[in-house]
This record gives C-alpha cells, structure tokens and sequence, in this order.
C-alpha cells in the first residue's frame, strides 16, 4: 500500500518539481532579459558608469530653481554640467561656466546646472544669474543617473536634442576646455590664439580697459583709475586654475608686502566666497581688486599658456603703461621677486 | 663570513660603478626647440621616431606631427571624447608601425598611424590609473597597474588583455628597510612606473619614486634590476612632505626625488630621466643593454623642471613645466 500510494502520488511530485524548474527558469529569463534591455545608466541607484560618446540618454523634465519646468533637451546643443561636491575648483569652473552662460547668445545652445549634496553653494554662486542658465537642484539624482555619476561626483555632458551625447567625461571640466567647446558647438570652430600672447610681450603696451571691483567697498572703476590713483606695484593674478595657487599667492604677498606697497588684482574666475576666504585665512586687510567680467585679454593674458599656474607681477607707469610683467609660479615666486629687485 | 665577503664584493663593485659613472659624467647643454606660433601652446606629451617627433598639446588637445627632415608639422584631432578626439591623454607612445595615446579620463587606448591619422580605439574593460604606455614590437599596448598582482599589463590593439608582470614592490625594497616605516604610505606610489620598449621587445621600467631601472624580455620575465643614485635613500629619509614638494600626482603622496621618464637608444642603450632638484637640475642616466650604468649628464632649464623626454638620433626633445615650450638637449655637450 505503501509502495503504491508512493508510485501514486509520484508524478505529482515530478509535476510540482517541474512546475518549480520551468518557474525559476522563466524568472532567471525575464531578469537577464530586463538586465540587458535596460539602460544601465538609467534610473541605476547602484551601476555608475559614464555616459560615452555617442550613447543616448532617455528624455527628462526637470524643474529648475525658479520652479519652471522643462524637458532637458530644449536646444540643439546641451551643455549638462553636474556639480557633486562644492569645492574651491569646482566652484572656480561653475564660475566660468556661469560667465559663458551670460555671454551665450546663440539660441541653439542651452547651459544645464545641477548639483545635489551641494546646492546651495551653487545657487549662491549663480544668485544674480539664474535667468541665464537652468540651475537644478537634482534632489532624485535623476539627472545624475542619467549622466552615470554617483551623486557626489561631478561630470560634464554635451547632449542633442536627442539626449545624443557629443561630448561626455567624468570630473570637472576646465575653464579652457569648456571655452573650446562652447565655440566649437557655438561657432563652427575653436579660436586657439585667444590666450596665447605671453604676459612679457606686454611691457610698454597700456592696462586693459577692464572694469575692477574692491571686494569690501564694492567701488567699481576701471584698473586704469586705480592704477592712476595708487602708484602702488599690481600683482595681477590669473592661472588656468586660479584657486590652485591662491593661498601660495597670498603667503608670498604676505612677505612681500610690508616693504613695497602691492595691490593684488584677481581674475573673475576666482570665486569671491573662496578669495575672501583665503584672504581672512592670510589675515590680508588690504584692498583686493577683482575683474567685473571675464574679457579676452585680461583673464588670458596674463595666462603664459601655461600647463601649470602663473602668478603675474605687473608694474604700471603714470601713463597707465606696463612696465613690467613677470610670469612667476607660486612656488618659486620668493626666489623670482628677490632676483628682480636685484 | 661568506655573507660579510659577498656584502664586501657587492659594496666595491657598486662603489667601482659610481666612481666610473662620475668619472664619464657631463653637463648637457639645453636649447629651446623653436615651435611654429599659433600651433602649439603647451607640449606635454613626447614621442619620436627615426624620422617623426609627436608632441600633444595639452592646451588645444591636438597633436603635432612633426617630420624630422622638412620640419613640416602637422597637427591632428581636437578636444572630444569621441573618434579621433583627445581629452587629456595620460600618456602617449610611439614606434615605427604608429601612434597610440592612454585616455585616462575616458578608459580607452587610441591608435594613430605614423602620420597621426586616427585608426581606431578601444575600450578597456576595467579601470587603470596609468601615466605611462608603451609599445613593444609586437604590438601589444602595455600599462602600469599599480593597484593590481602585477605592476605591468599587456593589452593589445582590441583592448584584449594578454598577460602581466612584474611583481609588486614596496619602497623599503626600492631603497632599504630603513624606510619601511613609510612602505603604507607610498603602497601604490611605490609601485608607479615609466614604461618603455626596445625594438627587441624588451620592456624597460623605471621606478617614479625611485632610482632604480628594470629589464623584461618579450614573454615578461625579469632579465634585470639596477639600483643607482644610491644618494636618493638619504634624501628620502630625510624629507618631510611640504608645501610645493614634489607630488606623485595621483597617490596623494609628496616625494622628494622622482624619475620622469625612460627611453631607449638605437643601439640598445637606454637612458632615464630623473629630478635632482625640483626647479633646477636634472638628471639624465645613461645604461648598457645588460644594465651597466655608463655615466650621466645634468641637465639645466631655466624657469622649471623638465618633465617629458622624448630622444630623437641622440638628441633629447624634452618639455618643462613651468616653461611651456620644447627642448632639446644634446649630450655632447654641443648646443645645437
């Protein structure tokens, strides 16, 4: 009895075991299918790999600070730059960023501004600016899984209107790349000959009509006036990465000072809350001047094309001329200054 | 007492090899390479053949294609991710059959021929944190990965790894155990190289923190290891990480000695540039095939510390740092 009512209930068993089997089978085969029907770089909380050239990303609306909203693709051309963290460097190339922003007239050309963790630093960055650009504070990380970013890295994305990627690397992008690739995507072609003219080639031409802001008074004139005003010598300050040299600079204006009246005058690149801050850390009281705006040649020309970062120290005349214009690094800057007054 | 003799031996043959290098020892002479205005702004990464010398630069990411006879340039690419477009290469090799660049950012070798038209690209399946690539005559792209069992990959033209080699080091073992006690800190520093290949297919490392200069044959396996410059231990023992110290650049680590760059001669000799001083001298060290050291030249650039090399018939082609611009030095003491 016992044998038959085993051999009886036998199939069964083999059918509830087959019906297991042919189960599980169909959920691996649904899931391997998902895995690879799915964009891994979209909605993917946990997968972060950035987009490639050529990938394409869904279609988005976001809303930007202002509380319009929008799909992400407006124009033909999408600069998406994603913001992670807000450092000195990201916030000197979000400065940048925030300046071509202001100057893009071309209607085919859209700046996306996003941030997560950090925000606010941004939104304070751009706080006179947000009608120029799409600030998004990306709170779902949407726009960072779109990108393939971890929400507290930063990337940079050219995007169609397709959501096609054009141009896509991980990290900050460079005030210099992004100025090549705005003319590029603006204009048809890149103009390598701004920035190229060395700060030695300089001497006896006159200081550019550049608008200057002291950063305490808030007394906006031309460098022009101050310079006339004060025969003081000018240290002007420009690098390809301002904020990387800032505090050498500072430390080397500090010995420098007591014994020669200097004025330092900063690039718009820099980041007023990060110079003040630098400057508060120096305990520096003096005035400080900063460019108004970014123009060619002020911002680049002092630059010396160089891979690395330049200090320029700039003597100007009675009659507004450049006397002088030495390129230093900050970290030889001491040695440069001592051989010069030699 | 075999150990105490064998140590005696050692100490004098090192001794006699320095003594011989210092007597061979020369000042090179460095001249500014003229380059064509408007073409390149900021060269960083070097290459040359026989009859090419590839510059990149790095402010328009566009390479310059330079033939050795006419001098007439031709520049290549532009700044993108995509096909036939530089973002900031790491590092750039050449050999007579073509051109390839390490795209750090974007995790991809890419292949030019020898005039500098694009060929094609790959993808690398996993990251790597290389600032070297190098040819060897079979092909094959190779890479320093410091992080993983082996400090040297093999990859070829598809992406495909081939093998590895050349076993982990620790800097206690580049210098002496004197400096164990900072073997953590400079775990992947450590093991950073500068990688070259000969027309044997021998590969060359040389050590980023360290003077010391490996062989490997085509297959991988280590033929040798030269320790020189011994002077460098007392250096970096001594050195406290300060402000504007020289940097690993990706490790998070200062130093106060790094080599800068390994490549080959002709006729098998191989030569490696190192920093003596960050903003005055280097050093250039010239070895056999076998790896006898055969002397040195110091070398002087005004205004920053050379920090590619690239040699062209005996003629060195180096960039600077804070100079941006071309060089060229000659070991003979000629200035050309």
């Amino acid at each position: 009895m016992k044998n038959n009512h085993v051999v009886r209930k036998s199939p069964k068993r083999w059918q509830g075991h087959l019906l297991m089997v042919f189960c599980a089978l169909c959920v691996v085969t649904i899931s391997v299918n998902l895995w690879r029907n799915t964009d891994v770089h979209a909605n993917s909380p946990v997968q972060h790999r950035f987009l490639h050239t050529g990938d394409t990303i869904g279609p988005l609306t976001v809303r930007d600070v202002a509380g319009k909203s929008r799909a992400l693709f407006p124009a033909k051309t999408n600069f998406v730059l994603y913001y992670g963290k807000a450092t000195a460097k990201s916030l000197q190339n979000a400065t940048y960023a925030g300046f071509l922003a202001r100057r893009n007239d071309n209607p085919s050309i859209s700046f996306v501004i996003a941030a997560n963790k950090s925000f606010q630093a941004y939104q304070d960055l751009y706080s006179t600016a947000t009608q120029d650009l799409f600030l998004v504070h990306d709170e779902e990380a949407e726009i960072a899984n779109r990108l393939g970013l971890a929400s507290a890295d930063s990337g940079s994305a050219i995007l169609d209107q397709d959501g096609k990627v054009l141009f896509g690397a991980p990290g900050l992008l460079d005030p210099e790349d992004l100025r090549q690739l705005y003319e590029r995507y603006s204009r048809g072609k890149i103009d390598y000959s701004i920035a190229s003219q060395s700060s030695t080639a300089l001497v006896g031409k006159a200081i550019p009509a550049v608008q200057v802001r002291e950063i305490h008074s808030g007394k906006v004139s031309t460098f022009s006036e101050v310079a006339k005003t004060d025969s003081a010598e000018y240290w002007v300050f420009t690098a390809n990465c301002p904020v990387c040299s800032l505090r050498s600079f500072f430390e080397a204006l500090a010995q420098y000072r007591p014994q020669h009246p200097v004025i330092p005058v900063f690039s718009s690149r820099l980041p007023l809350p990060v110079l003040l801050q630098v400057a508060k850390e120096n305990r520096y009281d003096g005035p400080i001047y900063i460019a108004e705006t970014e123009i060619s040649g002020f911002e680049d020309i002092y630059n010396n094309q160089s891979v690395s970062d330049f200090i320029s120290i700039v003597k100007v005349d009675s009659h507004d001329r450049i006397v002088s214009a030495i390129p230093v690094s900050p970290f030889e800057i001491q040695e440069v200054l001592r051989s010069h007054e030699n | 007492m075999k150990t105490r003799f064998a140590l005696a031996l050692m100490l004098s043959v090192a001794v006699a090899g320095v003594l011989a290098a210092v007597d061979k020892n020369q000042r090179a002479t460095v001249a500014p390479l003229p380059m064509n205005a408007g073409q390149v702004y900021a060269p960083t990464l070097l290459a040359a053949t026989k009859s090419r010398l590839y510059v990149f630069d790095e402010r328009t990411n566009r390479l310059a294609v330079i033939e050795r006879n006419t001098q007439k340039v031709t520049l290549t690419g532009e700044l993108g991710t995509g096909r036939g477009q530089f973002f900031h290469p790491a590092a750039m090799a050449a050999n007579e059959q073509g051109v390839v660049l390490f795209d750090i950012l974007g995790n991809r070798f890419q292949f030019l021929n020898v005039e500098g038209a694009f060929q094609n690209e790959c993808q690398l399946s996993e990251p790597t944190s290389s600032r070297t690539v190098a040819l060897t005559a079979a092909g094959l792209v190779l890479v320093n990965t410091p992080s993983s069992d082996h400090v040297i990959t093999a990859y070829d033209r598809q992406c495909r790894k081939q093998f590895t080699f050349g076993p982990p080091t620790a800097l206690s073992e580049l210098y002496s155990s004197a400096l164990a006690g900072r073997n953590s800190d400079y775990k992947f520093a450590a093991n950073r190289l500068w990688l070259t290949g000969d027309k044997s297919g021998n590969t060359y490392a040389a050590y980023l923190l360290a003077p010391v200069l490996t062989k490997y044959d085509k297959s991988g396996n280590l033929l040798w290891t030269r320790k020189f410059d011994q002077a460098r231990e007392e250096q970096f023992r001594q050195y406290v990480p300060k402000n504007g110290g020289m940097s690993t650049g990706v490790d998070g680590v200062q130093v106060p000695y790094i080599t800068k760059a390994v490549f080959p001669e002709e006729d098998g000799r191989v030569l490696v540039l190192c920093s003596v001083d960050l903003f005055r001298k280097d050093r250039i060290f010239e070895f056999s095939p076998g790896g006898d050291l055969l002397g040195y030249s110091d070398i002087e650039v005004p205004r920053g510390s050379l920090f590619k090399m690239a040699l062209q018939d005996h003629d060195l082609v180096l960039s600077a740092l804070f100079a941006p611009g071309l060089y060229r030095a000659n070991l003979t003491g000629k200035q050309n």
